[in-house]
């Protein structure tokens, strides 16, 4: 590990102008369960890191206009069990019980885990089908950008250097919301092979709006339009599910890797796109 | 029945409350002053010419104390099984990961910068990766000098190599006419299964702190290891040091399953404290640890020939054993080469066994050894011939398996043999014959394994107060060595298992031992140590005899009181004997053991491996298990395991019992999720992310049945304990999933995509016949 | 030299005033400074849970966390759990069980299960499992430590 001075910061503003005094030198840490790796491997040396520990601002989960706002510091584990997360994006906290093991729970951050931008991070598919939005703070103020968009690439986000990401919001969902999240890994602690989140608005049994999203088959996580637009408008029955499932599957790019090769995974999206919109609709 | 006071029963372990409060010392944890730590260089290729090697930059870098390369150090041909590497390589480098150069500095950090500063030119040389190919006329040859290597320190027996190829070892084994026998059955199968590369996944890293003392010529080594005087031998060896300047001092060892079998990163501590003369750390990061150690992939070609009622006439069989770069795995080519058919009574047998180097990491025994490959194969075979046949698979088995007297490949007639009793009783506990319901499938699966061997020797000393002190170089990896020897000790004397005291290994002052392999302390060792303490026992009952004015025959130990068979009023007690002993009567009580687990296969006949006579004990075993298979996505579900394993006479259940628990979860993992991946001889996952071993949500929880067939030849009848049941997991999945979805998988892992690809490859063809 | 950060660490109840670079891992300063060794080193990748510590009551892998981070809070490892020379229940427990082969793992495992008791004292089989997969454990299969852990829950 390379050395570095750690700063820390007790306001967002301040944790702001630590990044930007520092440009291209310093970099946030969070709870550090990916960067420290990261850092022994030396795959990055940062000279400063900026520890957002101190900032209580960032660790609050609370609701704010209607919407639903986490703090890009609150835990998997305090996301997992919050009352309010289960109330209101159901679907997110059980994502979030689903990463890794309890240590990486502990100490691991719903913003780390956006920032660090993952194949088969967890709890972005549930994210997209909520409609979420990143807060974003950088010297400038705040700016928000649509989750969609938060995601750029492999391991990269809309982030500049001396930004950092504040909040999640997501906004209030519509009523008789049918949602679900499911994870296909081979072992409890693994990473997704394929995540599948699943948001439908259903009025008289029609499904009037959809958000299907999918982690792992891809560079980035995304919402599946195609299928989303398979199940709006229409009764979602057993050939509707199904062509959905089709549809997700034809617009997955996912990559090989130690876990799953390509075409495995590509086939997962319909297996587990199907199952995630029959467990919303109830039907098994 | 014999009436046992200590063994036999689920005594707790000695060893746990030190573990258990974190005070047990490992490697790791050995701190001395001055302390340097290494790092090594690896060859980033598999097969290159070491064109050029500059270290002058590495050695002024602040806070380095030593660089080394094949120029510093002792330039012969070392190994222990086979001498086929150096300390480090020289000319050539035969895989990735090969070592260069080692780095001693102030701290990991430094020493690491150093070792990337060293720079070396190299050329690349055509490898080979593939078993088979790398056994074909025209391969890349590997070690031009091969037929000249010479045999290391811990293998006695002799290989044939053959030069301007890459065999280095080959073991015949012919009984009867295969021919023959193939001629004369009903139904001739003949298929190649495929067993993949593996990784040892104990939780302690390999590690080593060396010593050395300048002024005496000493060097003390403290190394994470299952063979402290095989450590020894080596070190002695590759530094031309006799074994009174190599000591060996034990400590924890955090499991070891065949990784740690072998000294290898030793010598690197070793050369650099000798350079600098201060100690030198070596701690293997997990990702090191990874490309550096795991189990010899193999081919089985099997050809098995069995008549209509199921009885199996003839079988031929091509084992080929992938050592990697260097041999020290050649003696999988050995065998013990009769142990490949399995439990099996056939009359005509005819196997050749090869081990071959490849391009990739060196290979190393991995618990259960020659078994779980050659397993795999024949009970997959059994499996598919039953069905074909129509027959019930586990009568096929019991028709076939041995039985007491029956005589094996190898010529040689057996005893105590268990076989049929672990299937009778592993067959009822799964409920073999019930349909499991859709997508289930059960199967039942049996095995065997050869009889330990090498050399084992104790010493007992009974100290004035009449506890005792147990002095043997056994190591405890984990495997409860300690606590079931102290019970052997104790059963044996006629004292309360707390008298007596275990100490850790130590090379200097412990008789020598060949450690912690192949099932063989707990019969090996057990038998020094009863030996010894019954030589204790007896010089005490002397000294009692005297002092009471009895016979000695007349006297029996018992709970520590010496007793006067016929006159319970005449009495003494062994501490009144031992101060006795140490004051006036006889001098101080010292009992020594020595025992060899004597090797038939040294007679053997090279052409046909035939041994004749009697051998002694085998294990034998049997294990089930009920799968659930996911059709859509080809997981598997491990719903229930039972395992049955003829230990002879378990001296300690609960021990037993745990070995179970982890062989069976060990099988499993490399069963369905775990495989050691390579990309051009790279590791390609070297990390416990993408290297799968299993977790507690993987675990199942298993029916454990111990059978007992006492053996002539271990203590008490022990056979032996650990390894077993690692052996026949990964055939019981085959087969399990086979019956839940009727595919057949014949080339491990069994991973869910492979499941689900297979039973694709199921669908098109159902769906083109109709 | 890089620069070094005054910190204050709590652990096992004492107090310890130190001074480390900034880049030092709560393992390190707990084995290599403090002389905690209980905490083991396995694979520094936050994946196998030997070096398992507790950090306010919750479980973390020591190799995952930097020291300055661990400042002001309370720290808890093997050597702290047993009071008054008296074995904690889930240490007891997994002696009596067999739970413990090798060893190198039980700090961590022992750790880590009494966070998760902490949290949920009445556990079912598979709640204690799923508690546990942030500690490997290569010799036992997992079977006695599950038990162990049951009856550490029962009273037994
Ligand atoms: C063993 C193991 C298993 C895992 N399994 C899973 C899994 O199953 N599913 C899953 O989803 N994830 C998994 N993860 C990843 C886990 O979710 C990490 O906790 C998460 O990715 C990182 O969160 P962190 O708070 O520790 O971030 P850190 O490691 O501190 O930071 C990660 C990156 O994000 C940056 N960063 C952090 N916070 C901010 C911020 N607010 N603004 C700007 N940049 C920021 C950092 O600079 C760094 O580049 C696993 C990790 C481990 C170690
Ligand atoms: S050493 Fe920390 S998780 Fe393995
Ligand atoms: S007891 Fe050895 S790793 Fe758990």
């Amino acid at each position: 590990m390379e050395d570095f001075e750690y700063l820390k910061p007790t306001t967002t503003a301040e944790a702001v102008n630590m990044l930007a005094q520092h440009s291209g030198e310093a970099r946030a840490i969070a709870g550090g369960q990916s960067l420290i790796p990261m850092l022994r491997a030396r795959l990055v040396g940062p000279a400063y890191l900026i520890g957002l520990e101190a900032i209580p601002d960032l660790a609050r989960i609370q609701a704010v206009d209607g919407s639903l706002r986490i703090g890009a510091m609150a835990t998997h584990l305090e996301v997992a069990t919050s009352a309010l997360v289960r109330q209101r994006a159901s679907i997110l906290a059980e994502a979030e019980g689903l990463v890794g093991s309890p240590a990486v729970r502990n100490l691991g951050t719903l913003g780390g885990n956006l920032c660090h931008n993952e194949v088969g991070a967890d709890p972005p598919p549930p994210l997209l089908a909520l409609g979420a939005t990143a807060v974003i703070a950088g010297p400038g103020g705040d700016r928000k950008l649509p989750l969609e968009q938060f995601f750029t690439g492999f391991l990269e986000t809309a982030l500049a250097e001396d930004e950092i990401l504040a909040y999640v919001d997501i906004p209030a969902q519509p009523p008789g919301l049918a949602s679900a999240y499911v994870k296909y890994r081979l072992r409890a602690v693994d990473r997704s092979i394929v995540g599948v989140a699943v948001a439908l608005a259903i009025e008289g049994g029609v499904c009037r709006e959809a958000k299907v999203a999918l982690g792992g088959v891809g560079p980035v996580p995304f919402r599946s339009r195609g299928a989303e637009a398979v199940l709006s408008g229409n009764h979602p029955d057993e050939r509707t599910i199904e062509q959905a499932a089709g549809a997700a599957m034809a617009e997955a790019r996912p990559m090989s890797d130690a876990h799953a090769s390509a075409d495995y995974r590509r086939k997962m999206v319909a297996v587990f796109t199907r199952r995630a919109l029959k467990h919303a609709l109830g039907m098994g | 029945m014999p009436e046992y006071k200590v063994i036999g029963r689920p005594a707790l372990r000695v060893d746990a409350a030190e573990k258990a409060t974190g005070k047990a010392v490992y490697t790791q944890d050995v701190k001395l002053p001055g302390l340097l730590y290494a790092k090594v260089l690896r060859s980033p290729y598999p097969h290159a010419r070491i064109l050029r090697v500059d270290t002058s930059v590495a050695e002024r870098m602040p806070g380095v104390k030593a660089v080394l390369t094949i120029r510093d150090v002792p330039q012969h041909r070392t190994g222990l099984m086979l001498q086929d590497h150096y300390i480090f390589a020289k000319d050539k480098v035969r895989h990735v990961g090969d070592e260069i150069a080692a780095v001693a500095a102030v701290d990991e950090e430094t020493a690491q910068k150093a070792v990337e500063a060293i720079e070396v030119d190299y050329e690349e040389l055509p490898s080979v990766f593939d078993v088979e190919e790398a056994m074909r006329e025209g391969a890349p040859v590997i070690h031009e000098d091969l037929p000249s290597y010479d045999m290391g320190p811990g293998h006695q027996y002799p290989h044939t190599m053959k030069g301007g190829t890459n065999i280095c070892g080959l073991y015949k084994l012919r009984k009867g006419d295969v021919d023959k026998g193939f001629q004369g059955a009903d139904y001739v199968f003949e298929d190649t299964f495929k067993v993949h590369t593996f990784y040892h996944g104990y939780i302690e890293p390999h590690a080593c702190t060396a010593s050395y003392d300048p002024t005496s010529g000493k060097v003390t080594v403290w190394t994470s290891t299952q063979r402290p005087f095989m450590a020894r031998a080596y070190l002695s060896k590759t530094f031309n040091l006799p074994m009174t300047k190599v000591r060996v001092v034990g400590t924890r060892v955090g499991g070891g399953f065949g990784g740690k079998t072998r000294p290898r990163h030793e010598r690197f501590p070793v050369a650099l404290s000798m350079k600098t003369g201060r100690p030198v750390n070596m701690v293997m990061t997990r990702d090191e640890d990874i490309a550096a150690y795991c189990s010899p992939a193999a081919v089985v070609k099997l050809k098995m020939g069995v008549k209509a009622d199921g009885a199996i006439v003839a079988l031929a069989m091509d084992m080929i054993w992938d050592t990697g770069g260097y041999g020290e795995s050649i003696h999988y080519s050995r065998g013990p080469i009769e142990a490949l058919p399995g439990p099996y009574d056939i009359p005509n047998v005819k196997i050749d066994s090869y081990a071959v180097y490849t391009n990739k990491m060196p290979a190393y025994s991995y618990r259960g050894r020659i078994m779980p490959q050659p397993t795999f194969a024949v009970e997959s075979a059994l499996d598919i011939i039953s069905e074909r046949l129509g027959l019930d698979p586990v009568e096929v088995r019991m028709k076939n398996l041995f039985q007491e007297g029956s005589i094996n490949a190898a010529g040689q007639a057996l005893h105590s043999v268990g076989a049929r009793d672990c299937l009778q009783k592993v067959a009822q506990a799964i409920g073999w014959g019930r349909a499991p319901g859709p997508n289930r499938g059960i199967s039942v699966v049996s095995y065997h394994k050869y009889p330990p061997t090498q050399a084992s020797s104790a010493v007992v000393r009974l100290n004035e107060d009449g506890t005792v002190q147990l002095i043997c170089g056994a190591p405890e990896i984990g495997q409860g060595t300690q606590t079931a020897l102290s019970m052997i000790c104790a059963e044996e004397l006629g004292v309360p298992l707390e008298d007596v005291s275990m100490p850790i290994y130590d090379t200097d002052h412990t008789p020598f031992e060949a450690g912690a392999i192949g099932d063989r302390i707990t019969t090996c060792a057990g038998n020094a140590i009863r030996i010894a303490a019954a030589d204790a026992r007896a010089q005490a009952l002397a000294i009692a005899a005297n002092m009471l004015k009895v016979n000695k025959e007349d006297l029996t130990v018992e709970d520590g009181r010496i007793l006067v068979r016929d006159a319970p009023e005449m009495w003494t007690t062994l501490p009144r004997v031992c101060a006795a002993a140490h004051t006036r009567l006889g001098g101080p009580i010292v009992g020594r053991g020595s025992y060899l687990g004597n090797d038939s296969m040294l007679e053997m006949d090279a052409e046909t491996g035939q041994m004749g006579g009697v051998s002694r004990s085998w294990k034998y075993g049997a294990q089930a298990a009920e799968v659930e298979v996911d059709p859509q996505t080809g997981e598997v579900k491990v719903l229930k395991v039972v395992c049955a394993q003829d230990v002879g006479k378990a001296i300690n259940p609960l021990i037993i019992e745990g070995q179970m628990d982890g062989a069976v979860l060990m099988g499993l993992g490399l069963s369905l999720w775990e495989e050691t991946a390579f990309d051009e001889g790279k590791v390609a996952n070297p990390n416990f992310m993408d290297y799968r071993l299993p977790t507690a949500m993987e675990g199942v929880s298993l029916e454990h049945i111990i059978v007992e067939h006492a053996s002539p030849d271990g203590p008490f009848g022990a056979k032996g304990a650990g390894e077993q049941s690692t052996v026949p997991t990964a055939a019981v999945m085959a087969n399990a999933i086979y019956n839940a979805v009727g595919v057949r998988i014949k080339d491990l892992p069994l991973t869910a995509e492979k499941v689900l690809s297979a039973l694709g490859q199921q669908r098109a063809q159902s769906a083109g016949r109709i | 030299m890089a620069t070094r950060q005054q910190v204050q660490l709590n652990v096992n109840g004492e107090v310890y005033d130190l001074e480390v670079p900034p880049k030092r891992l709560l393992l390190d300063v707990l084995r290599d400074d403090l002389g905690l060794t209980g905490a083991r080193r396995g694979c520094e990748d936050g994946f196998c849970g030997a070096c398992t510590v507790l950090l306010d009551g919750k479980a973390v892998h020591s190799c995952s966390v930097l020291a300055v981070r661990a400042a002001g809070h309370q720290v808890l490892t093997i050597e702290g759990l047993a009071q008054n020379g008296k074995l904690h229940p889930i240490q007891e427990a997994f002696i009596q069980h067999g739970a413990i082969q090798c060893g190198y793992c039980t700090p961590g495992m022992i750790l880590a299960a009494r966070a998760l008791l902490d949290v949920n004292p009445h556990p079912m089989e598979q709640d204690v499992r799923w508690g546990l997969t942030g500690n490997l454990c290569r010799c036992t299969g997992y079977v006695k430590i599950v038990e162990a852990v049951l009856a550490a829950a029962s009273g037994q």
